[in-house]
């Protein structure tokens, strides 16, 4: 099997001779630019840069020659885009490490806190000193009348998040003619260059997008005191989600094999909110999106979706889910086991292939092998599963976790 | 039904306006304030905390009741001051340094107002010297610390020692996705919350 086939047969619930790998094939199963640049030295790979792709979460490419060393399966579809090194500048990490940062990236230092900004100068992110993350500090919707207002503007906020206004490569490309054709382009390109699986990103967040632009405790305030203005809020996004979606996948839905949606439902504990409120808000625009996806084109449906979600997996199965991630076993009711043998044969588990919040951060090589073998003991068979550690690795995780972690699951090629 | 069985209704049901009228209506029937928090808005927002942990309220419910439990509390602190009404004890909160997260340490701060506690809320991004400085103004019985981050909660370790290295007395509670009970002890707190309901438990058990 190639690495396109081995993901589609897990998608599919057919035995993969080996498990799937996915490494950095979307913005929660990647790597700290930080974390990034020591893992290199310890697999001893000296080629390339660390290109920080993902501002906020201060994500690293993945680059071809730690791909094949680690046996990476999945190619991000932004990976077709931004070659050249002309297309990107060079930046600082907080520890002193040389890398270089989309050239669009616009940034501010005062104090020693660095501030994201939009091209104006808002700032809509910062990274307070000693932080190694960005974190929203603006909310352009924060003071709107939330119970009356029409929501017929929404796009002309979105510039203004930093998760909807800070663009990644590949979604710096706007939807007009021109960029639809680079797009398709670029994905095109990138499909002929590799037989890795490749996960396009679109996003259409239905729950997280109003936090971003509202404030997140506030949204859920309103969550409780509004649902008609809920709901509208709803109709009105999931209108301009179909409509990207439409040209999106227009251009790119011929070379990508897997769809990521994102929307975190989840806390450490369990849901945000009750399946009542899901099913109300929520699982209809999700059923609409995911539905029309696979309408547009031959792609897999995967969510990307935090937390302690079990309670909420029948009702994204029937919404068209196809796979869940990151599949966060350290949650409530998300115990590896327990979820194979629920669901399998449903829905494909994306992730729980290694533990992040403890076992690999704070674990030893040897606890992190036996770890990793259990869980994929336990989601591998019969298919149904793509290994992933559960969330990006941070900084401060040692280089020989993460590599025992990979070649315990496929011996690794150095 | 009772005034303040209806007040405990519509607490749990987060109705602020309805909270108030019946705030007012149980003081018109010569009921004390004391009486109002303890029989009406504690039960309740114990009602709503409880249904939290057990998976069957959520956020938006914890919420729109502590919106609720404000609102009435609004009417009643003026008249607690004026009686000389103690809180059961003062905790001074916030999220460590290098951490902007706040909603799960904004639900710890919700569970212990509406259990009776004065809750100071320093924010998001605190440094050690802030939590001694207002644990020491505020004669602190507790301070929380709140974290999201594996790479933010080793700050919880720092603030913790500077905390007892400055003579702080108050115990010390910590939570947040990241910590783990064995996490807790290892850097010396004395309380584990794994969930925002769960400090106050703790405190309440001693």
């Amino acid at each position: 099997m190639n690495s396109r086939e081995r993901v589609l047969a897990a998608l599919n619930h057919q035995q993969p001779d080996r498990p799937a790998i996915d490494f950095g094939g979307h913005r929660s199963s990647g790597i700290m630019a930080v974390t990034y640049a020591r893992l290199k030295e310890a697999l001893g790979i000296t080629s390339g840069h660390v290109y920080l792709y993902d501002m906020i979460q201060q994500l690293a490419i993945v680059e071809p020659e730690v791909m094949d060393a680690l046996n990476v399966d999945t190619v991000e579809m932004g990976r077709g885009f931004m070659l050249e090194d002309s297309e990107w500048k060079d930046w600082t990490l907080p520890d002193g490490t040389p890398c270089k940062i989309p050239g669009f990236v616009n940034l501010e230092e005062v104090n020693g806190d660095t501030y994201l900004l939009h091209e104006d100068g808002t700032r809509l992110g910062v990274q307070v000193k000693d932080s190694y993350f960005f974190e929203q500090c603006h909310f352009p919707m924060g003071e709107v009348d939330f119970e009356n207002d029409p929501f017929d503007n929404l796009a002309d906020y979105f510039p203004y998040t930093q998760w909807t206004g800070i663009a990644a490569p590949g979604s710096h490309i706007p939807l007009d003619n021109a960029g639809l054709k680079e797009l398709s382009e670029g994905a095109r390109r990138l499909r002929e260059s590799t037989d890795r699986a490749i996960i396009g990103l679109f996003g259409g967040n239905m729950f997280e997008i109003p936090q971003y632009l509202i404030g997140m405790e506030k949204y859920m305030l309103y969550m409780g005191l509004y649902p008609e203005s809920i709901k509208r809020f709803g109709e009105k996004l999931v209108q301009m989600h179909l409509e990207n979606l439409e040209k999106w996948l227009g251009a790119v839905g011929h070379h990508i094999d897997v769809i990521l949606f994102g929307d975190d439902l989840g806390t450490q504990s369990g849901p945000f909110m009750s399946t009542e409120m899901y099913r109300e808000y929520y699982k209809p625009f999700h059923s609409m999106l995911w539905h029309r996806a696979k309408a547009l084109a031959d792609v897999k449906v995967q969510l990307h979706c935090c937390g302690g979600v079990e309670p909420l997996l029948d009702d994204l199965i029937e919404a068209g889910l196809d796979a869940i991630n990151p599949v966060q076993i350290s949650c409530t009711g998300m115990d590896a086991r327990a979820l194979k043998d629920k669901y399998n044969g449903r829905i494909c588990l994306w992730g729980g292939g290694c533990d992040t919040r403890e076992i690999l951060p704070l674990g030893q090589p040897e606890g992190v092998r036996k770890h990793v073998r259990e869980q994929v003991d336990i989601l591998n068979p019969g298919g149904g599963f793509v290994f992933q550690q559960v969330h990006n690795i941070l900084v401060g995780v040692p280089s020989e976790n993460i590599i025992a972690m990979f070649d315990t699951v496929e011996p690794i090629r150095r | 039904m009772s005034t303040l069985k209806q007040l405990e209704e519509n607490l749990i049901a987060g109705k602020a306006e309805q909270v108030v009228e019946l705030t007012n209506r149980a003081l018109e029937e010569g009921l004390s304030a004391e009486t109002i928090l303890d029989d009406a808005m504690i039960t309740g927002m114990r009602i709503i905390g409880d249904r939290f942990k057990n998976g069957k309220a959520f956020i938006p419910e914890m919420i729109i009741a502590a919106r609720a439990m404000n609102a009435g509390l609004g009417i009643l602190e003026p008249l607690l001051a004026e009686s000389g009404v103690k809180a059961k004890g003062t905790i001074v909160l916030g999220t460590v340094m290098g951490d902007l997260h706040d909603i799960g340490k904004n639900l710890a701060g919700i569970v212990f107002k509406g259990s009776g506690f004065k809750v100071v809320d320093l924010g998001v991004n605190v440094k050690p010297e802030e939590f001694i400085e207002k644990a020491k103004e505020f004669d602190a019985d507790y301070v929380g610390l709140s974290a999201l981050l594996t790479t933010t909660m080793v700050n919880m370790e720092t603030t913790i020692k500077d905390l007892r290295d400055a003579g702080v007395p108050a115990k010390i509670i910590v939570g947040g996705a990241p910590v783990t009970a064995e996490y807790a002890q290892t850097i010396g707190a004395d309380y584990y919350a794994a969930t925002a309901a769960d400090g106050v438990q703790a405190v309440a058990q001693e």
